[in-house]
């Protein structure tokens, strides 16, 4: 496909410009997200939860499976209803967990994150009655599909809520981020913004994990932070900066995947950021320099 | 004896304990407004407990702690050794206006004032210049100062300092010391400074607790100065570098 294609072809152009507005709603979300779990070390988080994402999916087809045999209708896409109270759980356990127990964050993730996993991939096939493939909930869709109207809705108010809240809290998120103890020793609530993090943390997830697949969001989160990181060096320069290359390289990735035969949106994006974080790497070594 | 409205905080027969073994017992002290007071002991002898017990971060098992003419939220604190990262990308002044993070309220920015007042903390301690510099890429001193610029900046009535000279060089150290006596003089805080340093404690503090596990002297420094504990300590360590 080339580019002409992409803006002669009506049918290529709605689908193409579907998941360019999904693919930068979820950009932002995830990168703003990812500064502060990148900063609190808690940069396998956003891997873990997708696992626990799907197997949280697994559940749902599971579940369909079963009330298809009842009811023999057809059900509406229900699974974010699933999805998202599984994720989020899951989200506020691992990042609560550190305060009171033997368990650091680190192997909470490891141990949450396989057990999801493996769970969900035997669900899976006996859900769908064979050894499944789950190559494509795994790295997100093979084909390019147009986005359906209610994947946009979803993904529209989704990220409104998290771009909406992360902004309004950016001084509270900052607080929490760069010193817990001094918040908590002036008697701010720093344990009830931890929960906000992890609940917008866990929404960014389930939004992301369809189009992107479950393994690659997390590089979503993580790559756009740590390649700000490298250029700026105060924490607001740093939340602006990952937000515009997270942007770049989602535009950047969608359009390599719809003009390569054979790429798919998640690895794409994910390799694009790659790209973005080794030259930023060099551009800082040099502007240090 | 003060008038009640005087004393900010009361603690009686307080015990805390730590990890479930009593880290410190039989506490009773108060602290008065204008007072300095000197939290001295060894490493391990419960000071830091003794912090987290004024903070309300744990409570006492047995005894009280009172704030009486000033409120937790009064206090303005400076940890021991900050775990902030020294890769953490934020400006001196990000890491300064998390002082005002109690007078957001209901609000979710900082007005116009918040930030002149942060940047009039800056200013009091000399770190205006450094505004928009790396926090992590301050030198000990220069970080030192704009978490004492931080702690201010919650500090209504109380400073409350956690071994706030801890790997600082001599001529740094007692400009610290400078300053915190020049805060607790003219903006009349109250400050409750927890030390190893048993002869600046005893030249700047107006009043010296030291404790270990359990309270060997609570009293003024002239009292302190004539104690065996201090004799003891200024025989005893001939290592301090002045």
């Amino acid at each position: 496909m080339s580019i002409t294609d992409i803006f002669t072809n009506p049918l290529i152009l709605s689908m193409f410009l579907g998941a360019l507005f999904i693919g930068i709603l979820i950009s932002l979300s995830a990168s703003l997200l990812g500064v502060t779990l990148v900063l609190k070390k808690y940069s396998m988080l956003g891997d873990g939860l997708a696992h626990i994402g799907f197997g949280s999916m697994a559940v749902a087809a599971l579940s369909e499976k079963i009330l298809r045999n009842k009811f023999d209708g057809t059900l509406g896409d229900y699974s974010l209803l699933i999805s998202v109270p599984i994720v989020i759980a899951a989200a506020v356990f691992i990042l609560r967990q550190n305060e009171h127990s033997k368990l650091n964050g680190d192997s909470a993730v490891a141990l949450v994150s396989t057990s999801a996993l493996a769970l969900g991939y035997i669900i899976y096939s006996y859900a769908t009655g064979q050894a499944s493939d789950v190559c494509s909930s795994m790295f997100g869709s093979a084909s390019l599909l147009t986005p359906s109207t209610a994947d946009i809705v979803t993904t529209v108010i989704l990220s409104a809520i998290v771009i909406s809240v992360f902004v309004c809290c950016f001084n509270r998120i900052f607080a929490v981020t760069f010193d817990e103890t001094f918040s908590k020793a002036i008697g701010f609530n720093a344990d009830r913004y931890k929960t906000v993090i992890a609940v917008l943390i866990a929404l960014t997830i389930v939004m992301g994990m369809k189009m992107l697949g479950t393994v690659m969001i997390s590089g979503l989160i993580v790559f756009p932070a740590l390649s700000s990181m490298r250029i700026c060096r105060t924490f607001k320069s740093v939340v602006v900066c990952s937000a515009v290359i997270s942007v770049i390289c989602s535009v950047l990735g969608i359009l390599s995947a719809f003009l390569i035969n054979g790429l798919t949106i998640g690895p794409a994006v994910v390799v694009v950021n790659l790209v973005f974080y080794i030259a930023l790497g060099v551009f800082g070594k040099i502007k240090k320099a | 004896m003060t008038d009640s409205n005087d004393v900010y905080i009361r603690c009686r027969g307080a015990a805390f304990s730590y990890n479930g073994k009593t880290a410190l017992s039989n506490v009773s002290f108060e602290l008065s407004r204008g007072d300095y007071l000197c939290v001295l002991g060894e490493n391990g002898t419960g000071k830091s407990t003794l912090v987290k017990g004024l903070l309300g971060l744990i409570k006492p098992d047995v005894g009280t702690v009172e704030y009486i003419g000033a409120s937790r939220s009064d206090i303005g604190y400076l940890p021991q050794t900050s775990g902030i990262p020294s890769d953490f990308p934020s400006s001196v002044y990000e890491a300064v206006l998390q002082g005002q993070l109690k007078k957001l309220g209901r609000r979710f920015f900082y007005s116009k004032e918040d930030k002149a007042d942060a940047e009039n903390n800056m200013r009091l301690l000399g770190i205006e210049n450094l505004k928009n510099k790396s926090f992590g890429l301050l030198s000990g001193g220069q970080k030192q100062r704009a978490l004492l610029a931080r702690a201010l900046c919650a500090a209504n009535k109380i400073l409350l300092l956690d071994e706030p000279v801890a790997g600082l060089d001599p001529l740094v150290t007692s400009e610290m010391y400078e300053i915190i006596s020049k805060l607790n003089r003219e903006r009349g805080l109250s400050v409750v400074m927890v030390s190893h340093d048993t002869k600046s404690a005893a030249k700047f503090a107006t009043h010296i607790l030291h404790i270990k596990n359990e309270p060997v002297f609570f009293g003024t420094s002239e009292e302190y100065m004539k104690t065996e504990l201090y004799n003891e300590f200024l025989g005893g360590c001939g290592h301090e570098h002045h």
